[in-house]
């Protein structure tokens, strides 16, 4: 389950470069990550261990749980 | 490069999904087609069968680079990356032990992407080399390099294309094969028990050609049809596998005999069996199943398995 803090993110697309499933992209006018794929998430953490900014967070749930997207 | 007796050796270990028998390759620098000081210097993991592939690649594309091969213990970059093998220090230890500092008058190298689990850039960049990710496919690595250093998004992605499927399915089943080899003396032996599993005694040996042939095309199937499949679950990819097989099946013996047909018979439920057991071990060796799906997967599946048991021990006539 991807727990991604939106507000944290600096857009630095490390989590898009390193996603071998294509769950993030970046949307340059913004200047941050939007989940586009989140069900092809397999978990893997490669964007978790990339992201500086700590703002994306993988915990394992059994039950599989949607996304949560955290805002101000 | 020649395809050695190791290279074949670690085929046939991974095919019996054996890491501990995987063989590491040197871990160091190794330098191609003439590579200078300014030369890009790739990283990958010791697994030899990897460093093979890689080297065939570089030569094939006939870059000039020099290669650092990191210990992983022998295992692949994304399981070793995931399973704790290879981590920042182990390519810092490599940068110092191989004495790359030396080798290059530049300070970057380019990780393979399936490593980004474990190995911290940042880190690296505070030991004075800066890193980047290079594309998933040693192949794309040339193409990389004349992009300055970009990749498409396609080169991020780990695919698995029809010859990937059909290797690992290969793989599956040398493995499935052995299981059911392994299998067949205990129930034989369970069959003197008496009861209900004295019938094991005669349908383990009879069937045994049926039950691995049956796995070999089950799995067949699978890897061709792996991408018009609706769900990454291979455990519902094998329930969907062997309904389809189990008409198959029941029409032809439809088509060969004049007898009413009884779909959950002991054939039936052994398709059905058999197809739910080859899709949640199918769905682990794909790339697109996390750890807690295939667990789920497991466990369901061995539940699953152990209803069309109970089914087949009190019907033995069969259903519908």
């Amino acid at each position: 389950m991807i727990v991604y803090s939106y507000d944290a993110c600096t857009g630095c697309e490390e989590c898009s470069k390193v996603c071998p499933r294509g769950v993030w992209i970046i949307v340059r006018e913004e200047r941050k990550a939007e989940l586009v794929h989140p069900n092809r998430c397999i978990e893997c953490t490669a964007c978790e261990f990339q992201c500086a900014p700590r703002a994306i967070r993988i915990e394992r749930a059994l039950i599989p749980k949607a996304p949560i997207i955290l805002r101000d | 490069m020649k395809k050695g007796l190791k290279y074949y050796l670690c085929i046939l270990c991974s095919e019996l999904m054996w890491p501990g028998l995987a063989f590491k390759w040197d871990p160091g620098i190794y330098s191609f087609n003439g590579a200078d000081s300014e030369a890009p210097v790739l990283v990958t993991v010791n697994y030899y069968l990897t460093v093979h592939r890689v080297i065939q690649s570089i030569e094939r594309q006939q870059l000039k680079c020099h290669l650092l091969v990191v210990d992983s213990h022998g295992i692949n970059a994304w399981c070793g990356s995931r399973g704790g093998h290879v981590d920042t220090d182990s390519v810092l230890n490599e940068i110092e032990n191989s004495g790359l500092e030396r080798k290059v008058a530049h300070r970057r190298l380019i990780l393979p992407q399936l490593v980004a689990s474990s190995v911290s850039k940042s880190v690296l960049s505070s030991h004075g080399w800066r890193a980047e990710f290079g594309p998933v496919e040693i192949d794309d690595v040339g193409q990389f390099l004349e992009n300055d250093h970009k990749k498409t998004p396609e080169q991020s992605y780990v695919t698995f294309n029809l010859k990937h499927r059909l290797e690992e399915n290969v793989g599956h089943l040398v493995f499935e094969t052995a299981i059911f080899l392994i299998m067949t003396p205990i129930f034989w032996l369970l069959a003197f028990l008496g009861g209900p599993l004295s019938s094991w005694f005669s349908y383990w040996w009879s069937n045994l050609l049926f039950i691995v042939g049956g796995t070999y095309l089950l799995g067949t199937f699978m890897a061709l049809v792996d991408p018009k499949m609706p769900t990454s679950s291979g455990l519902v990819r094998g329930f969907i596998t062997g309904l389809l097989s189990l008409f198959v099946w029941k029409l032809i013996l439809l088509a060969m005999t004049s007898t009413p047909i009884v779909w959950l018979d002991a054939s039936g439920l052994t398709i059905m069996g058999l197809s739910m057991y080859v899709g949640f071990n199918w769905g682990g060796a794909t790339p697109y199943l996390g750890n807690d799906q295939m667990i789920r997967d497991i466990v369901v599946g061995l539940a699953g398995l152990a209803v069309l048991f109970l089914l087949g021990y009190y019907f033995p006539g069969g259903i519908f």
